[in-house]
Formats: structure tokens, sequence, C-alpha cells
């Protein structure tokens, strides 16, 4: 575990020396504080209602695009300097390595959303709120954040280049959060159903509606676990190489 | 083999169809300096990962320290430093705090990381770089740094893979002499891979030379020549002016060469000699030469080296079979 902090610590620093972290913050807070509140279509004003909802709604969209480039570095940055191999002959695991840059990421979002809290108290301020919906909702962005940062990692772990690794990252976030959506109308009974559990948005707006099932836990924690087994399985044969 | 700290035994590794090492023995004493010499691709890296647990062999078994490096790569990790040909470090930090990073990475506690890293910086000449950022070392400073980092968990063994590529050769020495250096202060075992036979040749007391997949020889120097120059690890040419004798086909000095102690073979054409021998006796044969009272024109004395045992192995010299 104390190496895993070592190397999240790290990354930590490296997202706030490079000036990544502000950026990311300033704009994040920019675009979802605009469109929660001075949008003028389907704004807190323009719905007028205590809620979150528009808050949630934008973050959703706003995380999927901001991940990539937040991960896009992670793996590849290592491989095209070199430092990987510094990492790996030290006495840690790929696992560890893994798991300590997914941390990183996941706790800057942590640190990003923690900012917006003072959207919550006010709307609380100004009207009855949901206080449910509202916990169920930072739950549901964590959740889609920290699956969407385990793929991008994958994506960094399959190429030195860090372009690539951000197209690829957006590739496969498209999918679970449009394409599989889509394509499941396409395919009926088992197929279709099966291609619908993939699509995000769906068990998003589940948990932020305030229904946590486990269905959407499980779904959650699956995609986490896979980006980040794939990007440990990634690192293996890379070494091989 | 008791003391053996790297054991390699009937190791093979294949990638599809390509066999990268080919049942391989190896065995590296403590303290010991060994050399791993051959050309690109004849398994040397993969030996090198192999030991580092960064890969697993698809047959035999491969120890460092006793620990198996295939099921426990994290246990040898802390015992092996390496030292890759180009060692890459974060280039917007300083060399410390790189060499700190490492050190925390190898699992010093953070008060003993920043001494040992600043201790190390001293013990490599790097002591007045160590702010500046290691995006602005030299290659030569970049590899002592790399030193540092090898030796920032005191490793019991420590393997070096082209470690002098682009330095210059003040540099090089200086590095080889720390390689020397802490092999004999802290008796540290050293894995050299390189292809300059005269670095392998300068610091290490064994090398081993890797063809294919395979190791087709190991030993010192002297051992090696033994097996490949059969008639001895010296060539003498001589060569006298006897035209002034009553014998002029120098009959005479080829029966005196022929008793000195040490001559293994001696060809003769008319005056000129190559003697083979195995021993430097040079001198004795100066001296035949004085006491048969001929004229001494030149003598020529060749020992055959490393780049004579490796150009025997690659110029088809001896069989890879």
């Amino acid at each position: 575990m104390k190496q895993i902090w070592i190397i999240t610590k790290k990354e930590l620093k490296g997202y706030f020396d490079s000036l990544m972290a502000y950026i990311l913050i300033v704009v994040f807070l920019g675009l979802s504080g605009f469109f929660t509140w001075l949008y003028g279509n389907n704004d807190v004003f323009f719905i007028n209602r205590a809620t979150m909802q528009p808050f949630f709604s934008i973050a959703y969209w706003t995380l999927f695009i901001f991940i990539p480039a937040l991960t896009m570095k992670q793996i590849a940055e290592e491989y095209k300097t070199g430092t990987i191999e510094l990492i790996l002959t030290k006495p840690i695991s790929d696992w560890q390595v893994v798991t300590g840059k997914f941390l990183a990421t996941f706790l800057l979002i942590a640190v990003t959303l923690a900012l917006t809290l003072p959207y919550y108290f006010s709307i609380a301020s100004i009207g009855p709120i949901d206080h449910g919906s509202v916990l169920t909702g930072y739950l549901g962005l964590l959740l889609m954040s920290a699956a969407y940062i385990s793929l991008g990692i994958f994506a960094s772990s399959i190429t030195s280049n860090q372009i690539v690794a951000f197209l690829l990252a957006l590739i496969i976030g498209v999918f679970f959060q449009i394409l599989f959506g889509i394509i499941a109308g396409a395919f009926p009974g088992i197929v279709g159903d099966v291609i619908s559990y993939l699509d995000m948005q769906y068990h998003y707006h589940s948990i932020i509606r305030g229904v946590i099932d486990s269905k959407n836990i499980i779904y959650f924690a699956s995609v986490i676990a896979a980006g980040l087994m794939a990007s440990e399985l990634s690192l293996v044969k890379r070494n091989i190489n | 083999m008791e003391n053996a700290v790297i054991q390699l035994k009937n190791v093979s590794k294949k990638y599809g169809d390509f066999m990268a090492v080919n049942q391989l023995n190896l065995s590296i004493q403590q303290g010991e300096i060994f050399g791993l010499l051959g050309p690109n691709g004849a398994g040397k890296s993969t030996t090198i990962l192999m030991l580092m647990g960064l890969t697993e062999p698809c047959d035999g078994s491969v120890e460092v320290c006793g620990i198996n490096s295939t099921t426990h790569p994290i246990e040898v990790k802390r015992k092996v430093g390496y030292l890759p040909e180009d060692v890459g470090f974060y280039d917007d930090w300083s060399g410390l705090d790189n060499l700190i990073y490492t050190a925390r990475l190898n699992g010093l506690e953070p008060k003993e990381a920043k001494a040992r890293a600043a201790e190390l910086m001293e013990r490599v000449g790097l002591a007045d770089q160590k702010d500046k950022k290691t995006g602005k070392y030299s290659k030569g400073m970049r590899q002592r740094l790399g030193l540092a980092d090898v030796l920032i968990k005191n490793p019991d063994v420590i393997i070096l893979d082209e470690p002098t590529t682009g330095i210059d050769p003040k540099g090089v020495q200086e590095l080889l002499n720390l390689i020397v250096e802490l092999r004999d202060e802290h008796q540290m075992t050293v894995l050299f891979s390189s292809h300059n036979l005269h670095q392998v040749q300068q610091v290490c007391d064994r090398v081993g030379i890797f063809v294919d997949g395979k190791l087709l020889a190991e030993g010192n120097i002297e051992e090696l020549s033994k097996q490949l120059f059969t008639h001895g690890k010296y060539l003498i040419e001589l060569g006298i002016d006897a035209s002034f004798k009553n014998i002029p086909d120098a009959q005479v000095l080829e029966n005196m060469l022929t008793s000195l102690e040490g001559i293994q073979s001696i060809k003769k054409e008319d005056e000129y000699f190559e003697i083979e021998c195995l021993a430097d006796i040079s001198s004795g044969i100066a001296k035949a030469v004085m006491d048969a009272d001929y004229k001494l024109r030149y003598l020529n004395k060749k020992e055959y080296g490393l780049d004579a045992i490796y150009n025997r192995y690659f110029e088809g010299g001896v069989s890879h079979a």
C-alpha cells in the first residue's frame, strides 16, 4: 500500500506541476457553473426547482472529455521517456503501478467535484432539495469517473504516444457513452440486453435518480476492474517485449 | 557452487517459434564480475529479464540469492539493482529528487531516502549537480545517476546492460573503476553485459559467450584461451639473420628453442619462426638467439585476448552446435 501511495503522490504532484490540475479545475468549474446557473435553458432558474440535475448532466459529459486528457500520459509518457524501466525494476508490482496512477487521477477528480459542493449548498439555500439524490449523483459521477480513468489508463498502457492514448480512450469511451445504447436497439432479445447492460448512461442515470441498485454498482466495479487488469496485462506484455 | 548468487538451470525461453534462450546453465559466485558477451539477439537481454523476474522462462529455473525469480520477482528486485543501456529519469526533476523517489519505491523511509540519495550523489561524483534537472544531464551523468539508483537499495547483485554506451572514454573508465571499487568494497556480484570486449576484459573475472540463445563458452580469459588455442596462449614471431653463419638455415637455434620450457610448437621457415607457448617466454627466446650467436631482427609477441576468443566464436572458428 505504501508503494501505491508513493506513486499516487508523485502523479498528483505531476498534475499540479504541469498546471494540468489547475486547468482541469478552472475549466470544469467554469463550464459546470455556467450550465448549472447561467445557460438559460435547463439551468436551475429555468427549471425553477432546487435540483442538482443540470449539474450532474453537464458534469457527466465534461468529465467524459476531460478524463482521457488526464490519463493519456500516465503510462505512455513512462514508455516514451524510458522511466517505465526505472519503476518496474523496483520492488513493486505492475498492479501497484497501475493502481497508484489510477488513484492519483481519481483523487484529482474527487477534489474537483468537492469544489462544486458550494453549488449544492447554494441550491439547498434557495429551496427544498432532495439530499439523497445529490448524494447518489455525486456517487454516480465518482463511479463513472473511476470507470473512464481505468479505461484511459489502459489506453495509455498500450502506446507510447499520448495523442494516440487520448484518442483511443475517447473512442473506447464513446462506445460506453453512446454506441452501446444505440447498438443495443438493433439487437432483439438477450444480445440486445447484454449490449444494453454495457451502456454507461443507463447505469449512471439510474444512480443519479437516487436508486442505488447492486446491478449498477456491479457494472461500474466490473468496468473499473477490467480496465485496471487490462492495463496490468498490457504492462506485463510490454515487459516481455 | 555453494556461494552461487545467480543460478540458472536448463533455462529456455521461446517467443513464438524463436528460441531466445536455449537450455542455459549458468552459475555466478558472490563477489564475481561476470561478463555476458554476444551479438544483438543472442539472448543476453532475455536472460537479464528472466533474472529480474520481468519475464518467465518456458523451462528451467532461475534463482538469484537463493530466491526463485519467476515465483518471487518482488523479493528478487529487492536484492538486484539494474542499470540499462539508456536509463530513463524524470527530466523535469533534479537528480536528487529522482533518486529520492526511487529510494522511496525501494522501501526507504523519507528521511533515510534523502540521506542515502545525497550520500550516493557524492559517491558517484554528482554532488555538485544534484539540484540540476536530469533533462540537462549529459549521457555520462545520467549513467552515473543510474548507478546511484542501482546502489540506493544496497543490492547484493548489480546487473549492467551495456552501461557504457555513448559515454566518453574518460567517463567509461571512471564508471568501470567505480564498478570494480564497489565489488571490492561490498563484495557485490556484478553481471556486466556488453559488446565492448576491451571493457569486459578489463573488469570481468569470468565471461560467458552467448550465440543464438546458447552459452557457448564460459570461464576466465585464460581458460577460454586454453580451450580455443590449444597450442598456447602466446604466439611469438621471431626473425633472425643467419646469413653469416656456417649453418644458414638456423637449425641449431630451432634445437635450442625446443628445449625451452613452455614451448608448445615451433614453425620454421628459413629465418622466420612462429612459436606458440603457454607463458610469455620472449626474453628466454631472445637469450637463446644471442647464445646461439644469431642476430635478432625482430621479436613480436601476440597474446590471445578476449577479442581473439570472441572472433574465434563469431567468425566460424568454433562450431556453434
